[in-house]
């Protein structure tokens, strides 16, 4: 039988783009005519914008690397989730991803580096331009466009008081911080056009003394504001009506207890929206994955074993595995999903949000 | 009530089917010769043979109708909306939804031959929700499985050299364990 002989490679492609990283991977072994179908860009990029985005939190300072990732990719049998959901639709797990984002969506994450952004397959409408912000320790903040040609575009604000800056969101070729040196301290949300390359500022919501946060929620920005020691958290969007950009409430959300005072740290911030209307939201001691819809919380991870921050970043799986250059073994980081020790201290390894069990 | 418009298609063993256009427009490929006015004296379906044409217009005309439960169980919840009757239209919107999908899955357990020639014909037709039925059906044939196994499942021979294919095997070694 060779039917599959008349299986156009565009009807195999449909069919290749359905499964798991790891059956695409091993499809590539079956044949000469098997193999381009899935090692094209157009294919690459295609199926990563289909995976569901995911959240990867790590512990400051633990290097991520291709290598590392592979490697523990070999575990076959995670660890229970800390509070099993049987009936949750997505859940926390202990597992390290298979493969990470494409060098180009998310960059190498290297100790001093704090990059935050969403991942280039994130929004297909977007311009093929600028994704992230990249910040190194000790030096001027600088605006880096990633996608499709590193460049960069800084140093930014010139003798600002502030060089505080917050993580940055990438929504349809513009980028935002709720806390920028641009601002001046003014506290309003900075935008950055990656077309015309020029900063404006928008008033942030009323909310004095309240912590914002940047992320974005279908399409739109969005803040989350919450004070320290507080249980409550407010979201609001920023809706474009007539008469240019107002900023709407959303969602008034209610917590678990912070597992610890944090200082002028708020208790709790949304980090994104992933499939299904599930808030991400850290905070204190806990991640909590929390429903829009339905308005409860659906699953929550507790991290307050961690030391010190936790990084988080976003993704969506891709078949490209980043450059082997990258690929230094970890701090004796998350070898085989035991608690390790990661310098004298106990952290809670690396967690995902997945859909997959 | 009109009696709705009907359509004959003609499959490529010259087998002619009188479908509504309703069923027949879920192919995006005959909507656009209904709307270039291509109708006169049937649709001529050259890549599709009758057996899987029949099995096909199977398909569409139980999603067609579906389409056209629902609607109708919509338009009347709206014209009603005041006096609390939607929700019996809801129930029976989602009765029509567990039945689709228990359709669609039985649709689907057939020989892979006919499910290629479904791909096939559902690609050809572009009809994107059997397209997507298919699609998922063999890709579920092959998750888990290993190349060789892929081999033997879809009759491909292995034309690569031993040291091509270790090659390839170590580009990507945890996919294989």
């Amino acid at each position: 039988m060779s039917s599959s002989a008349y299986l156009f490679d565009d009807v195999l492609t449909e069919i290749l783009l359905r499964l798991p990283p790891e059956c695409v991977l091993r499809s590539r072994a079956v044949s000469r005519r098997w193999r381009p179908i899935t090692t094209c860009p157009a294919f690459v990029e295609a199926y990563s914008r289909r995976r569901p985005l995911e959240l990867l939190a790590y512990p400051d300072g633990y290097r991520i690397g291709s290598g590392a990732k592979n490697a523990l990719a070999r575990r076959h049998d995670p660890p229970p989730p800390p509070v099993p959901r049987p009936a949750a639709p997505r859940r926390f797990l202990r597992r390290p991803p298979a493969v990470l984002a494409a060098p180009q969506e998310v960059p190498s994450l290297q100790p001093g580096h704090a990059a935050m952004g969403r991942p280039a397959v994130a929004d297909a409408t977007a311009p093929p331009a600028a994704r992230c912000w990249q910040r190194r320790r000790g030096t001027r903040p600088q605006v880096v466009l990633l996608h499709p040609f590193h460049r960069r575009l800084g140093p930014v604000a010139e003798g600002c008081s502030n060089s505080f800056t917050s993580a940055c969101v990438a929504i349809r070729g513009t980028l935002y911080w709720s806390r920028h040196p641009e601002a001046g301290g003014s506290g309003d949300v900075v935008a950055f056009d990656t077309v015309s390359e020029a900063f404006r500022l928008i008033p942030s919501p009323p909310l004095a003394g309240h912590h914002l946060r940047t992320f974005e929620m279908d399409g739109r920005l969005a803040v989350s504001a919450a004070e320290a020691h507080s249980r409550r958290m407010d979201v609001w969007a920023l809706e474009d009506g007539g008469g240019g950009e107002k900023w709407a409430c959303l969602l008034r959300v209610d917590l678990p207890a912070p597992w610890r005072r944090a200082g002028w740290y708020p208790s709790y911030e949304a980090v994104a929206v992933l499939g299904g209307g599930l808030l991400v939201v850290a905070g204190a001691g806990w991640v909590v994955l929390y429903d829009v819809k339905g308005k409860r919380t659906v699953s929550r991870a507790d991290l307050s074993g961690s030391v010190g921050n936790m990084s988080r970043c976003l993704f969506r799986e891709s078949l490209v595995t980043l450059p082997e250059a990258d690929a230094r073994p970890c701090p004796r980081a998350v070898p085989d999903g035991s608690t390790p020790s990661y310098g004298g201290n106990k952290f809670g390894g690396t967690w995902i949000v997945s859909n997959e069990h | 009530m009109a009696s709705p418009a009907m359509v004959t298609l003609i499959s490529s063993d010259d087998a002619r089917f009188e479908v509504t256009e309703a069923a027949a427009t879920m192919s995006q490929t005959i909507r656009h010769m209904i709307e270039d006015g291509c109708t006169d004296g049937g649709i001529p379906l050259p890549n599709v043979p009758a057996r899987t044409l029949a099995k096909v217009l199977e398909y569409c005309n139980k999603h067609a109708a579906a389409t056209a439960a629902e609607s109708s169980a919509a338009g009347g919840a709206a014209a009603g909306s005041d006096s609390g009757s939607s929700s019996s239209a809801d129930s029976a919107g989602k009765d029509d939804g567990v039945d689709l999908a228990s359709f669609d899955k039985a649709f689907v357990e057939v020989d892979t031959d006919t499910l290629y020639d479904l791909l096939l014909a559902a690609n050809y037709l572009d009809v994107k929700t059997l397209l997507d039925l298919c699609c998922q059906k063999v890709a579920d044939m092959i998750r888990g499985k290993t190349p060789e196994q892929i081999r033997q499942t879809f009759g491909i021979k292995n034309d690569f050299s031993p040291e091509e294919e270790e090659k390839i095997r170590k580009e990507n070694q945890w996919a294989f364990e």
